[in-house]
Formats: C-alpha cells, structure tokens, sequence
C-alpha cells in the first residue's frame, strides 16, 4: 500500500460516521491501527481455557485475548491463536453469551485500495504450526449485538468453533480502545462486492 | 530479597535473554539495606563499564542496551514493586478521583485493569489494546505501586473497612496545602529509568481508568540515574535521603501485619508531601549557615559532627558549649525519639516552569512509606513542624495520605482481598 493509500484510508475512518455514503467502505488501514498488534511479544495469560479441550480445538492456543468495550451495537474481539499441532485447523464461528450474533470477519484491500470488512466465507484456516492474529484493522471476531454493556476492567467468553464440531472457550479482557472503528459492510462476504455501510463498532 | 527475584516470563519477553542482573540487583540491595559505599561503588563499576563497551552511552543505534535499560522489576509478590525498590531516576506520581458511580465495581474494575497492565508493562510489554505498543520496553526498572485513598473506601461503600489511620495527615502550622495537590481516591505510583517508557507506561494507566476514575493531580518528580554512584541531592543542594531503615526491619517499618484489615497485610502507607523551596531566599544564606540549618555538611552530606557521609550524627556533641548540630537543625528533629520512628524516604524533586515573580518553582516530591503512619510519621513531622528551621524555606503545599495495597498474585489482582466477587 503506498503511503498515500494508508493516509487516505486513516482520514476516511472518522467520515465514515459523519458522511454515511453508500460508497465508503474504508476498514480502517492497516497503518491506522496494526500498531495494537501484540504478537510479537504475547505472554500467556488466562484468556486460554483451563479445560482440556479435544479435537481442531486442543491444538489451539489463544494468548492476548481482549474485546473493545462498548455499550451497544457491534464491537470486535482481538487475540493470537497458534496451532500447535500437526494437521491444519479451521475456525468456523465464533459465539459468546455477550452478543446473539457473533461473526468472523476479515479486513480485505478493494479495487481501489481502500480497506474493508466483511464476512470471512467459511471461517480462518490455521495451518499446522501456524499463527494467526486477529487484530484492529485486520482479521476480527466479530460482537454483531450487544445484549449489555461489556464495561472495561470485566471479562467475557468467547467460544471458538472448529470444522471438526470441537469448541474452545476462551475468556477475554474488556478493554477501552479509541481504535477499531472500521465501518461494517452488511451483506458482503469473501468475494463480494460491498456496496453498503453500516454504522462503526465501538 | 525474596520479592527481588526476576520472574519468569513464558513467551515473548522483550528482554534480551541471558542479560545479566547481578550488578542492579546488589546496586538495590546496597541501596536499601544501607551497606557501604564501597560495596556500592564496586557494583556501580561494573555496571559502568558494561556501558561504556557497548557504546550505549554514546547513543548508538547498533549497541546493546545498558543493563538499567533491560532490567525488569518483578510485578507479582507478597509486596508491590516500587517501595523497597531501589529509586528509578524518574517518576510520576498521580491522585484519581473515583467517578460517582463507579462504586464498587468500578473500583474492582480498574484494579484488574490495572493489574493487567503493570503485569505486562514491568516485563517490557504492551498493555493489551496498546496503540503504542514499541513504547513498552525495554522497561527500563519500570515500576507501577498502587494505593488506595480513604475516598475510594467510602465510594466503594468499605469504609467499615478503612483502618483509621487512612485519612488526612493532622495539620501542620507551617502547611499551606492547596486542593490541586492534595488528596485523592486512588493513588499511582509510576518509577522508570526512561523517560519515554514511563510517559506511556502513565498514560497506558490513564487510559484504563476511563470512564471509571478522573486525573485529580499529577506530579513529576526525578533524581539521579540509575548509573549514579551518590546519594540523591534535592534541589537546595544537600544530599537527600542518607538515613534510611535498614532492610532487615522492614517487616517491622515498612510492611503491615496483622494490626490492619487482612486486606492491608503486606501492604504499607504513603505520605506524600510536595513541599516548596523558596530557592531565592535560600540563595541569601551563606555554606556554613545552609549547613547549619541541615546539620550536614553540603560537599559530603556528612553530619557537622562527622566527616562521611554515612557517620552517626552525635546530637550531644558541644563546641563552646553550644551543640555542633544546632538544636534546630532539621536532622536533630527529624532523628528518631522513639526506636520505631523511622520511615523509608523514596523523594523526588521536582522544577516545574516558572510563573509569577519567583525564579523557581521547585521543591521536593517528600515520598514515604512505613507501616504506622500515626506513630511512625506524624511524630517526626510533628517535631519538625516545630522547631526546624528548614521550615523557613520549605512550604508543605501538598498532602495526602494511601493506603498501599499488598502485592498481587499470578492469576490475581490488586486489592482482591478487599474487593472481591460477592
């Protein structure tokens, strides 16, 4: 992306709400927000289940989970999953006792070079050894309706599930972020073409 | 020093591995348990040269940080970093005022928040949703000691569990405490050897307490580095902090036991006092006269009655029948009566932009911590309020008084005993 890109798509972030053109699709860019990413220097915390978990999600490990507060509407949920084990792995749906609708979603570059959000079609496949990171401006679950406030300083679970029918609960940190406000594209999945926004979360 | 011991860090610690610690650990050992210069100095050379042959002094880009850079205080323990820890060069101490509905959960709330981000950011680590994440580390001794103010009990609806000492220290004739430095809810202590770490680790914590607690003051506060082989000097030029309890009583001096709420044991208190100097007056006075007012001597720091600094002051000593170390000198007063009367000093200074007429606003972030802040403190300040004629040139604009909550477990956090589920 040149640089002209990632200001553009930085300064199309706060029009999104204001201007509620049909057109805009901006997800926030990557510069605008991949700072958050944490990856490189994860530690282990709690948000991995204590349960022994079986199948796609036993090879899973989570570390860093967190979820942007907010009080109502759509928020997104932030983490590091490694696959340690030795076949790929895949994420099909997410859900959590926070929100009745929860999905994945990805952050794909459109013809004009501007970032969106969509659907991820299927869910994320993890290959054997690989890590995936799901962050601001990238990769996402997805909060589509909050039942409740998530206040800052609380936890929530969120229950990844995997091709295989295996689950995997992992508790997140609610945490205050200003970020994360890619506007949401209803509608469009892996392969579509978005021609809606919808209000940002968070 | 049990609590001195590096943790562990499972994955992805910033800190190089195999950085050796001995050198900063035995600096905060001779430090605080009050051993001789010389073993200081020996450990100080080390450290210098290890410096000095990375050519991190000299600011490359390409040389391996100081050991000051990479060390981590450990978070987790029986007691909370920050305290018996040796002094950082800087430090930012701040007052939060718990929001009116925060209550109880609220309170619960920002001490998970905040457990969560101390946790990571003493190991060099961004908080989770950092936006500044190459701001964490190297962390630099980073340090971040939470307390809690008589408010934060009453909002959270514990005051019948507030120890009575938790409240405003009694007043003192010679204060002029003005509000914007006085009191608070909440209390955060945040040490670090660099500047840029500490400015994110304070506004990381900042962040967190959004929607839960506001700023009510904010001060600033530096000293020697970390590489300094010398007992810190406050800004009117004397040294600073030369008596100190020895290590070996802090279990007596410094940390709580069972006279307080189980929720305060291994906890301690804070006073903290920012205390004016009218440098330009002071500037009238003559060496011998400013070291007559301190009872030490300013080169050295050694009492009048002494030549090094370390040497005992003797308060009978007379010359001419007079005492050498005047009867009001600040360190006549501010000497123990009883035997417990002695508190761990952990001061800043601070120099702040000059407003008005005076040509400085400078003084002295007073900072310290003991066990019984009503027979410990308040005897000594008692004394000095009295008859020291430091008081001249020094003005208490500043006052508040936290309890300092004891340290957190893995897998815990701060205050649990006081505001856990139910």
């Amino acid at each position: 992306m040149t640089i002209s890109h990632r200001i553009r798509a930085v300064l199309l972030v706060p029009a999104v709400a204001l201007a509620a053109s049909g057109a805009l699709s901006a997800c926030g860019s990557s510069t605008a927000t991949s700072a958050a990413s944490t990856a490189a220097t994860a530690v282990k915390t709690t948000g991995t289940s204590a349960a022994k978990a079986t199948g796609q999600a036993g090879q899973l490990t989570v570390t860093d989970p967190w979820v942007k507060a907010a009080d109502t509407g759509m928020t997104g949920a932030f983490m590091v999953v490694k696959n340690s084990g030795t076949t790929d792995l895949q994420i099909v749906s997410a859900s959590s006792p926070a929100s009745s609708m929860m999905q994945l979603h990805e952050t794909v570059m459109d013809a004009g070079g501007a970032m969106k959000m969509q659907e991820k079609s299927g869910g994320f496949s993890i290959k054997a050894g690989a890590t995936h990171e799901f962050k601001p401006g990238g990769d996402h679950i997805m909060f589509m309706g909050l039942g409740s406030p998530l206040k800052s300083g609380t936890t929530t679970v969120i229950t990844l599930k995997f091709a295989d029918g295996s689950t995997l609960p992992v508790t997140a940190e609610v945490r205050t972020f200003s970020g994360a406000k890619e506007t949401y594209v209803p509608g469009a999945t892996t392969g579509s073409n978005p021609m809606a926004t919808m209000t940002s979360h968070g | 020093m049990a609590d001195q011991t590096p943790t562990t860090v499972p994955t992805g610690s910033s800190e190089p591995a195999g950085t050796p610690r001995r050198s900063v650990l035995g600096l905060g050992a001779a430090l605080l348990g009050g051993a001789g210069v010389g073993v200081l100095a020996t450990q100080l050379s080390g450290l210098g040269s290890d410096a000095n042959t990375t050519g991190a002094l000299a600011g490359s880009a390409t040389g391996t940080d100081p050991e000051w850079a990479t060390h981590r205080e450990p978070f987790f323990g029986t007691h909370q970093s920050g305290i018996a820890t040796a002094p950082q060069a800087h430090a930012v101490f701040l007052a939060l005022t718990l929001a009116p509905d925060a209550g109880r959960d609220g309170l619960r709330r920002l001490m998970r928040l905040w457990t969560s981000d101390a946790s990571r950011l003493q190991r060099g680590i961004p908080t989770l949703a950092d936006p500044q994440p190459d701001l964490a580390g190297p962390p630099g001794r980073l340090t971040v000691t939470v307390g809690l103010g008589r408010g934060a009990l009453d909002k959270a609806g514990l005051a019948d569990r507030a120890p009575a000492w938790l409240a405003p220290l009694p007043p003192f004739k010679v204060d002029r405490l003005e509000d914007r430095w006085s009191g608070g809810d909440v209390f955060l202590q945040v040490c670090g050897e660099d500047p840029i770490v500490l400015a994110h680790a304070v506004r990381s914590l900042i962040v967190s307490a959004k929607g839960i607690a506001t700023i009510h003051w904010q001060q600033r506060g530096f000293r020697r580095p970390a590489t300094s082989v010398s007992t810190m000097r406050n800004l009117m030029g004397q040294v600073d902090g030369t008596v100190q309890p020895a290590e070996t009583d802090y279990d007596s001096l410094v940390w709580i036991g069972d006279e307080a709420p189980d929720w305060l044991r291994g906890g301690t208190s804070v006073v903290v006092r920012r205390i004016r100097m009218t440098m330009d007056t002071w500037d009238e006075l003559d060496p011998e006269a400013k070291e007559q007012v301190i009872g030490r001597r300013l080169t050295t720091g050694a009492p009048l009655t002494g030549t090094k600094e370390l040497d005992k002051a003797d308060l009978d000593a007379t010359k001419a029948g007079l005492h050498v170390i005047p009867d009001f000198a600040h360190i006549r007063h501010a000497a123990p009566v009883a035997a417990k009367e002695k508190i761990l000093r952990r001061p800043y200074n601070y120099d702040e932009p000059v407003t008005g007429a005076a040509n400085a606003d400078s003084g002295l972030l007073f900072v310290c911590f003991q066990r019984d802040v009503v027979g410990q403190f308040v005897p000594i300040q008692t004394r000095l309020a009295a008859s020291d004629l430091l008081n001249v040139w020094t003005i208490p604009i500043g006052s508040a008084v936290f309890a300092v909550l004891p340290g957190a477990t893995e897998g815990g956090y701060l205050g649990q005993a006081l505001l856990g589920e139910g």
